[in-house]
């Protein structure tokens, strides 16, 4: 990589200013979670909310959470976990294969088998809704995981992403000379395409694990019992619950607040961790 | 709360079967025919039903009763299933209605639920499974809930009579006393706001979408179902008279104007902005929380009517335990919709997990606990005010099987009246002339 | 590759001695595709385009409350051409994309832009911290930022009442538009920082190298050089922002119980679908809706393509 500045260009003022302003802008609404999180639901009504209150109670929430109906949290956060990797993996995987397809090798009905995947996803889920239950539900699928888990493996974006990818970073000279040497296909593929399309599959696995994460919908559908839903929807419900509360019913902001805090923790740390070989990957189709 | 003797249900069921009959009565349409009662007159005898059921719950502590009732019925096995809250139950509820699989055995829904779901068949009557025998043991205006076209669909677990709660210390250190009438309640926010400005009686139910109870306080309904014919009557001078009451509050800013149940909703009763609700008697379990610091200062009375000297009230939701057409095994679906709401043992349960509102005519009356003392009302009996307000609710008031889209016209026209945009004339003759149109697309025949 | 005097016998030949041979050893067998890319459509046939096709065969039904389920061939395709308020979620949306996606695009770009010109220190961290907002789901940080806009309860509002602002509302139906493209500009500008830094960072050196021969300097540089070389980048970006845009959903519906009377439940087209099936059963209405709308978007990201095409060709 070339370096980074143009001719000895000295930092500006101006620039840095505004760096660290977007920063704070960034950080806002973190900084609200952490200090909301150490606060009771009645105090979260009562005080200021840039500040603590009198009386900080992180310890108890975190406590609530865990135990709350059963110590349901963290079951739905290994619900998450689970169902993100397993179709992240699975994405991947297809995604790659296909993507490998299309980028080397011509065959008919290309062109139109790729817009339908780009088209099929301009249709808003709306509609999708109880057609996807009556499906799973006529494969029995119905509040297993697998519910989550197989839809979610097809990425369109990664098909797309990894078409590109491959077509611009593994040379065909490469794969012609590991066929010269006798490698079957599959080796190639697994071998010497996947090691240099790395940094585009961790980009798909990301990516599709992220999508997984944050679906909302499809689980809210085709999962009829709390206990084997993901962390966002298990939230989201119990902020219904306090936004809509019926009999039966109880409220429950600062389970909502300190829950949400504590479920974005590790996808953050993976994040960071993980935004090397994003930075690396994303330079797909970047210049002709 | 616990309820320890046992209850003598002879007089409670005779004072209820006269109350029911002229309930129903009232409900029951010209060309329809009575129910004939079921012959066994008992609860199902746990021998006749075995197999598995799946019920839907989104109750605290439902698996406890479930446990309870397997004991009962040692050959029925019951899978409970929290769907998570009311909401989202009601949308995977109509998702599995309409794909035609993957709904439960029993399905807890709330009562302005069961006139849609009855009609379009995805749940079914249960007079001849056992629920005919127990219907006059409830409160009419419950016991009407259930009903439609005659039939039963379901069996009630609370109920929810509305009544005006309010914080005393705000209310004397204003000199106001808490009101029994509507005028009284318009002077008393005037002078509430007098003495101590931006402290309102109450929050504007057209801000917060809980006009409907409003309504059904005047005693006149704006729907009646009957086979294929629905009556629809939105168009009422009673109804318009609440608009303009109402709609005259909010323009004299004499009412809160937050959405309910949002957070700024549950902060304005923590700081005292809101000094009272015309709320449901599970209020105690939301001002529990947002009212922590002000616990002990609570007081629960009437809800203010329109003529002096009466009693009238309404309900604010409440759910039932209904069976489901998708189910397999609705003989024991209904020993268990039968049992869980009805037998003592299981009541007793119910109220002590849950703290919701009897349905039970012999409970509501039981002197104990009539008298039971509640420290967030500083010592007050409270169920003795609530269950008169349950009492004096209209009996005659059905909903629509068109929930989602009365709620969604009355909310558009609502928010059109709110900003000044419609006067109440209008906006009653509007939401008439939207759901007369809507009923008449769906297949009924309408009058109105 | 040269070749030189003697002979060759490298086990590699040149690329062009490419001949029938060649091709011939190249195509292991022509299932070799179908068989890589049936992973994919298999699951793609049975999970996507399997509801698709049923919701397409549902959109040509009616049922109703009274007299069940009938076919009404394009019924619910007309109603949607006359239904208002599905236009007017849907102009809300063309109107939030016009304004919204070229905003944080540009905002993003100018931002990586200037990362990419070296005039800040320890720009890594930035980027870092600027990318957390992506790996918080959409529901957690529409919550957050309701806490935020709720006019009473808000911090914000302190601060306005302060200094002196009254009646700050960020959720009145007059801003709540902008109030919601603020959670979208502070969920993606990092992300999409991070995209157009890479691609940036890809730009061979001897491309600036001529420029500042040329006496071009730093703005001129990136206007006229850096913007057109990461065009791909770009239009990825905005087709992929266009789809997002269209489908807005989850923001305004988290929103909503702060604010009933600001967002009505036919705000956007998805939202509205949604109110239409989850509570009502318009099982079919929606379908034929969503189908148009899908129409739409598909019509919209082809003119776009054939615009920035044809600018390309320019």
């Amino acid at each position: 990589m070339r370096p980074n500045t143009l001719g000895g260009a000295r930092p500006s003022v101006l620039a840095t200013v505004m760096f660290i302003g977007f920063a704070l802008y960034v950080l806002m609404p973190i900084y609200w979670l952490i200090v909301n999180a150490t606060k009771s639901t009645p105090d979260l009504f009562a005080t200021f909310g840039f500040w603590f209150s009198d009386t900080p109670q992180l310890i108890d929430n975190i406590r609530d959470v865990l135990t709350h109906d059963d110590g349901i949290f963290l079951r739905w956060m290994g619900n998450t976990v689970w169902y993100s990797t397993a179709s992240a993996a699975g994405a991947t995987v297809l995604a790659f294969i296909a993507g490998y397809a299309f980028a080397k090798w011509q065959f008919r009905f290309k062109d139109a088998l790729f817009w339908t995947v780009l088209a099929a996803i301009m249709i808003p889920g709306a509609a999708l809704a109880v057609p996807t239950f009556q499906l799973l539900s006529s494969l029995d699928l119905i509040n297993t995981p697998w519910a989550i888990i197989l839809p979610s493996v097809v990425s369109p974006f990664g098909l797309y992403l990894l078409r590109i990818y491959i077509d611009s970073s593994v040379p065909d000279e490469i794969i012609d000379a590991a066929r010269i040497d006798g490698a079957g296909e599959g080796r190639i593929l697994g071998s010497v395409v996947a090691r240099i399309a790395s940094p585009g599959l961790a980009t798909v696995f990301l990516l599709s694990f992220v999508g997984t994460w944050n679906n909302y919908l499809l689980p809210l559908l085709v999962l009829t019992e709390t206990r084997l839903q993901p962390v966002t929807l298990g939230l989201t419900n119990w902020n219904r619950q306090s936004l809509f509360p019926t009999t039966g019913s109880e409220v429950l902001y600062s389970l909502v607040v300190t829950g949400s805090l504590l479920s974005i923790i590790p996808l953050v740390i993976a994040f960071v961790f993980m935004q090397r070989y994003l930075r690396s990957g994303l330079t797909i189709g970047a210049v002709r | 709360m616990s309820h320890t003797t046992s209850r003598p249900w002879r007089r409670a069921t005779a004072l209820a079967a006269a109350g029911a009959a002229a309930a129903l009565a009232l409900v029951a349409c010209s060309g329809g025919s009575d129910p004939a009662p079921a012959d066994d007159g008992a609860t199902i005898d746990p021998e006749e039903v075995s197999g598995e059921i799946t019920v839907w719950s989104w109750s605290t502590n439902a698996s406890d009763l479930a446990d309870l009732f397997m004991e009962e019925y040692p050959n029925i096995e019951v899978e409970m299933v929290d769907p998570g809250g009311g909401t989202t139950t009601m949308e995977k509820l109509l998702t599995a209605f309409q794909s035609g699989s993957g709904a439960p055995d029993v399905a807890m829904m709330e009562y302005n639920f069961i006139p849609q779901f009855a009609l379009t068949g995805d749940i079914i009557p249960i007079d001849d499974l056992g629920g005919a025998a127990i219907l006059d043991d409830y409160i009419p205006s419950i016991a009407n809930q259930l009903t439609v076209n005659d039939q039963m669909y379901g069996t009630p677990i609370d109920a929810s009579p509305m009544a005006f709660i309010y914080r005393a210390d705000i209310l004397e250190a204003a000199g106001v006393e808490p009101p029994t009438t509507w005028a009284e309640f318009a002077e008393a926010a005037a002078a509430l706001q007098e003495a101590s400005p931006g402290t309102y009686l109450a929050n504007n139910p057209i801000a917060d979408g809980t006009l409907r109870y409003l309504l059904w306080q005047t005693g006149e309904s704006p729907i009646e179902i009957d086979g294929e014919n629905i009556t629809i009557a939105y168009d009422r001078p009673e109804y318009q008279e609440v608009l303009a009451y109402w709609q005259d509050l909010a323009e004299q800013d004499l009412t809160g104007d937050l959405p309910i149940w949002s957070p700024e909703w549950n902060a304005a009763f923590a700081d005292g902005t809101l000094a009272g609700w015309i709320g449901p008697a599970w209020a105690p379990v939301i001002l529990g929380t947002s009212a922590e610091s002000s616990a002990g200062q609570w007081r629960v009375s009437q809800m203010p009517t329109w003529e002096a000297g009466e009693r009238m009230s309404a309900e604010w939701g409440g759910s039932a335990y209904t069976v489901t057409s998708q189910s397999d095994n609705p003989e024991a679906a209904a020993a268990y919709v039968t049992w869980v709401n009805h037998a003592p043992e299981a009541y007793e349960l119910l109220y002590e997990l849950t703290g919701s509102f009897p349905v039970l005519t012999s409970y509501v009356e039981d002197e104990e606990f009539l008298a039971e003392p509640f420290e967030f009302f500083g010592g007050q009996a409270v169920n003795q005010v609530f269950a008169e307000e349950l009492q004096a609710v209209p009996g005659n008031w059905q909903w629509s099987p068109f929930n989602s889209t009365v709620n969604q016209v009355t909310g558009e026209v609502f928010t059109d009246l709110r900003e000044g945009s419609v006067t109440p004339e209008e906006a009653t003759a509007q939401i008439q002339e939207q759901l007369v149109d809507y009923a008449a697309e769906q297949g009924f025949t309408v009058n109105e | 590759m040269t070749t030189s005097a003697t002979v060759d016998t490298s086990p590699r030949p040149s690329a062009r001695d490419a001949g029938p041979d060649r091709r011939r050893k190249r195509r292991a067998g022509w299932w070799l595709p179908y068989v890589l890319i049936a992973p994919f459509f298999t699951a793609f046939l049975v999970f996507t385009v399997g509801p698709l096709l049923l919701a397409l065969y549902n959109s040509f039904f009616r049922t109703r409350l009274i007299g069940g389920t009938s076919f009404v061939w394009f019924q619910n395709y007309a109603d949607v051409f006359t239904d208002e308020k599905f236009w007017e979620g849907f102009l809300r949306i063309l109107g939030y994309g016009a304004i919204f996606t070229p905003l944080t695009i540009a905002l993003s770009l100018f931002l990586a832009l200037v990362v990419d010109a070296g005039v800040v220190r320890r720009s890594g961290f930035y980027r870092m911290l600027y990318f957390v907002p992506y790996a918080i789901p959409a529901v957690v940080a529409t919550l957050m930022w309701g806490f935020l806009y709720g006019p009473t309860i808000s911090p914000l509002t302190d601060i306005a009442s302060a200094i002196g602002l009254r009646g700050f509302n960020l959720l009145d139906s007059s801003v709540v538009l902008f109030s919601i493209g603020n959670i979208g500009i502070w969920t993606f500008t990092g992300y999409n920082i991070l995209v157009f830094y890479a691609a940036l960072r890809s730009i061979p050196h001897e491309v600036y190298e001529a420029a500042v021969l040329d006496g071009a300097n730093r703005w001129r540089i990136g206007w006229s050089i850096k913007i057109p070389l990461i065009k791909p980048v770009l239009t990825m970006v905005a087709i992929f922002s266009i789809i997002g845009t269209v489908q807005l959903f989850t923001e305004p519906m988290v929103l909503q119980p702060l604010a009933p009377r600001s967002l009505p439940a036919n705000y956007t087209p998805n939202m509205y679908a949604y109110s239409l099936t989850a509570t009502g059963q318009q099982l079919n209405y929606v379908s034929a809706l969503s189908f148009v709308l899908g129409a739409i978007v598909v019509v919209l990201s082809v003119i776009y393509l054939r615009i920035t095409n044809r600018r390309e060709a320019d």
